[in-house]
């Protein structure tokens, strides 16, 4: 999809850790059909039985292996899982994102299930950003009412703090009519961003790219998704916890500001399929290939916004757009035509400039002809175009796909210091040739400024008023 | 009566201590200046948590909410509750009849037990609210006791549709819903706080 291919990664940097392909089986598991129990019942022959394996197998089948493991070895939830396991045995779908969290704080929080797992909300960055992306995505974007000023910025920050800390530790915020549905958050998450008219009536100094994005000549902007004052990004491996939480958030915001827009996503569900497995699109296609990683070299410099941003230090700066795609001509195109739109296979996302079985995460050839030399990977393909050889023209990735019955696409966000120098230059380069646009037209554009993040006893937000 | 409930707490306790810190990060937009020295106070054994408070209209009535603690050896009963908020403060109970009535006798607090004050049973009533309250503001709050020892905390405004109950003897007193504040309601299409907007001085 449009801006999925900033840069092309190294092989010798990015593993494929997948299992998305078929070079990448799993040696310890002949029987698909019951991969845990096989795992379980072999492993006492490679060793004697310890406590913690024990637990582990039992945990094996609960499903809650990140919290439960930490807990059985009486560690937090840090621990890689991996670190435990045989090599040879791939961890569990949703190790990682369970490797993230630590057991809710309300009732039944311990409970066997992920829906007991919540990721910490507090620390130098807002969680949501670099977190394992969870299975379901609600944004919700507000206009600030004519009445809310700086004062009441201030109380509507308080509020927002502790709801969020209620709402991800599944403690549930005061006054929270209906806590059970709190206990169990499956890894909420509640990121903030703020747009340039609540900036202003903060009194603080608005950033240059904090606005509409410059036009593009094939948007379509519809004003449904556009734009606003205030963004609350919600996910969650469920989407109970999600419901709960916007309408918690809805109502404490109701003395400031009015609901705008807001847009639901979807990934794979939780656990559907191995850690680390690229996205697919509503047209088939993997989506997101090439994205920096946390663990990358120059992965901060490329999100978070340094000192030199004042109150803006430790954010980054999020692009929501609405792509809707036009499935029913895609319909009409058969698998050649759509491998050559976008320039990768669809079995396995490899660049079409690869040997057969290269995998996924293969460096695209650009310069590589057919015999009757013309370029393998079309001129006008959807990677060559998002293509950029400046290692700075890069954006961190966070889509979720959308279907709401009569529209389908693509909820594109992405995060990085400057959209004017990352997002913009990728998107313009694309709008002027990808041979997908035929298929996808941009109808929602919003920009926002995701804040810093906060600790116990902060307040979210508190820097826009220092 | 009060309902008198275990200490062991599932929930961790956001203390008194926690909403001070918060109250300085907001210094100049709370209606007052909140203390929150417990210790000071004379009652060191007892904590207010989870407390927070109904938005209100000035010169009208909320309620406030939380869980009152004695981790001491000594029941206490409670003598009287203030706020600099308020004209004036009761503790008040909802019959099973859903009528709400100052409480009659004493109330107490068990040694190593809490009371709780929930929307639909007892709570904290603030009466001739001298301001409004606003979602987002602390309001403080006293309790004393009657061995001379008390407690100050500030607790958070938030918005809520609940707790309306109404007196049986209308002309006393309106009904909580009356009296708090339109901006809670946040099916009704308006989005202003009637507070800053509206507010209905002179009940």
């Amino acid at each position: 999809m449009p801006g999925t291919e900033p840069a092309p990664r190294t092989a010798s940097t990015q593993p494929d850790a997948t299992g998305s392909t078929v070079s990448s089986g799993d040696p310890g598991s002949s029987d698909p059909g019951s991969a845990a129990v096989g795992r379980a019942a072999a492993r006492p022959t490679a060793g004697p039985p310890s406590g913690p394996q024990i637990g582990r197998r039992a945990l094996l089948t609960s499903g809650a292996l990140g919290a439960g493991l930490g807990a059985v070895l009486g560690v937090g939830g840090t621990l890689g899982v991996g670190a435990a396991r045989s090599a040879a045995d791939p961890p569990p779908p949703g190790a990682a994102a369970a490797a993230e969290t630590e057991p809710s704080l309300g009732p039944g929080g311990d409970l066997p299930g992920f829906g007991g797992e919540t990721l910490p909300c507090h620390g130098a960055h807002q969680a949501g950003v670099t977190t394992v992306p969870a299975a379901h995505v609600h944004y919700a974007a507000y206009r600030l009412l004519p009445s809310t000023d700086a004062a009441a910025l201030r109380r509507m920050f308080r509020v927002l703090t502790g709801d969020i800390e209620g709402l991800t530790s599944g403690e549930a915020p005061l006054a929270d009519p209906e806590p059970e549905l709190a206990a169990r958050p499956a890894r909420l998450t509640v990121t903030v961003g703020v747009g340039p008219a609540l900036v202003d009536r903060a009194g603080a100094a608005r950033p240059p790219w904090l606005g509409p994005l410059p036009s593009f000549e094939r948007d379509r902007l519809s004003g449904d998704f556009d734009g606003g004052d205030l963004l609350l990004a919600i996910e969650a491996d469920d989407p109970l916890p999600i419901s709960h939480a916007a309408r918690m958030l809805d109502r404490d915001l109701t003395s400031f500001a009015e609901p705008l827009w807001r847009q639901r996503g979807f990934r794979r569900a939780r656990g559907s399929e191995g850690d680390g497995t690229t996205m697919r699109n509503l047209m088939g296609q993997l989506d997101g290939t090439v994205n920096p990683a946390p663990a990358d070299p120059g992965f901060s410099g490329l999100v978070w916004l340094g000192r030199d941003a004042g109150w803006l230090a430790g954010g980054s700066a999020f692009v929501l757009r609405r792509i809707r795609m036009e499935l029913d001509t895609w319909d009409r195109v058969d698998r050649p035509g759509r491998e050559q739109a976008v320039g990768r296979r669809l079995f396995d996302g490899a660049p079409l400039s690869a040997p057969e079985g290269a995998g996924e995460h293969t460096p695209a050839d650009f310069a590589a002809k057919d015999e009757r030399g013309l370029s393998v990977i079309p001129v006008a393909s959807h990677i060559r175009r998002a293509h950029s050889a400046d290692p700075s023209e890069r954006i961190v990735r966070r889509a979720a796909n959308y279907d709401d019955g009569h529209e389908a696409g693509l909820l594109f966000g992405c995060f990085q210091r400057d959209p004017l120098t990352q997002f913009v230059p990728i998107q313009r380069r694309l709008d002027e040739a990808d041979l997908l646009n035929e298929w996808v037209t941009h109808v929602g554009s919003a920009v926002f400024a995701v804040l810093p993040g906060f600790r116990a006893g902060q307040t979210l937000g508190a820097s826009l008023f220092a | 009566m009060i309902n008198v409930r275990s200490l062991t707490r599932s929930r961790a306790a956001r203390s008194v201590a926690a909403l001070s810190a918060a109250v300085l990060l907001l210094a100049g937009c709370s209606t007052s200046a909140p203390t929150s020295d417990t210790s000071a106070a004379g009652a060191p054994n007892t904590d207010f948590v989870d407390g927070w408070a109904k938005a209100g209209d000035e010169g009208g009535m909320t309620g406030v909410f939380g869980t009152l603690e004695n981790n001491g050896d000594e029941d206490l009963v409670i003598a009287s509750v203030t706020s600099e908020s308020a004209a004036s403060a009761e503790l008040h109970e909802v019959t099973s009849a859903g009528v709400m009535q100052e409480i009659a006798g004493d109330v107490t607090v068990p040694a190593g037990d809490s009371i709780e004050f929930v929307p639909g049973g007892n709570h904290i009533m603030l009466m001739g609210l001298t301001a409004a309250l606003l979602a987002g503001e602390e309001v403080p709050i006293t309790i004393t006791f009657t061995d001379g020892s008390s407690i100050s905390f500030s607790v958070l405004v938030k918005a809520y549709s609940g707790a309306n109950e109404s007196y049986d003897e209308s002309g006393e007193h309106g009904g909580m819903g009356e009296h708090g504040g339109t901006g809670e309601h946040s099916g009704s299409g308006e989005h202003s706080e009637s507070g800053e907007q509206d507010g209905h001085a002179g009940h």
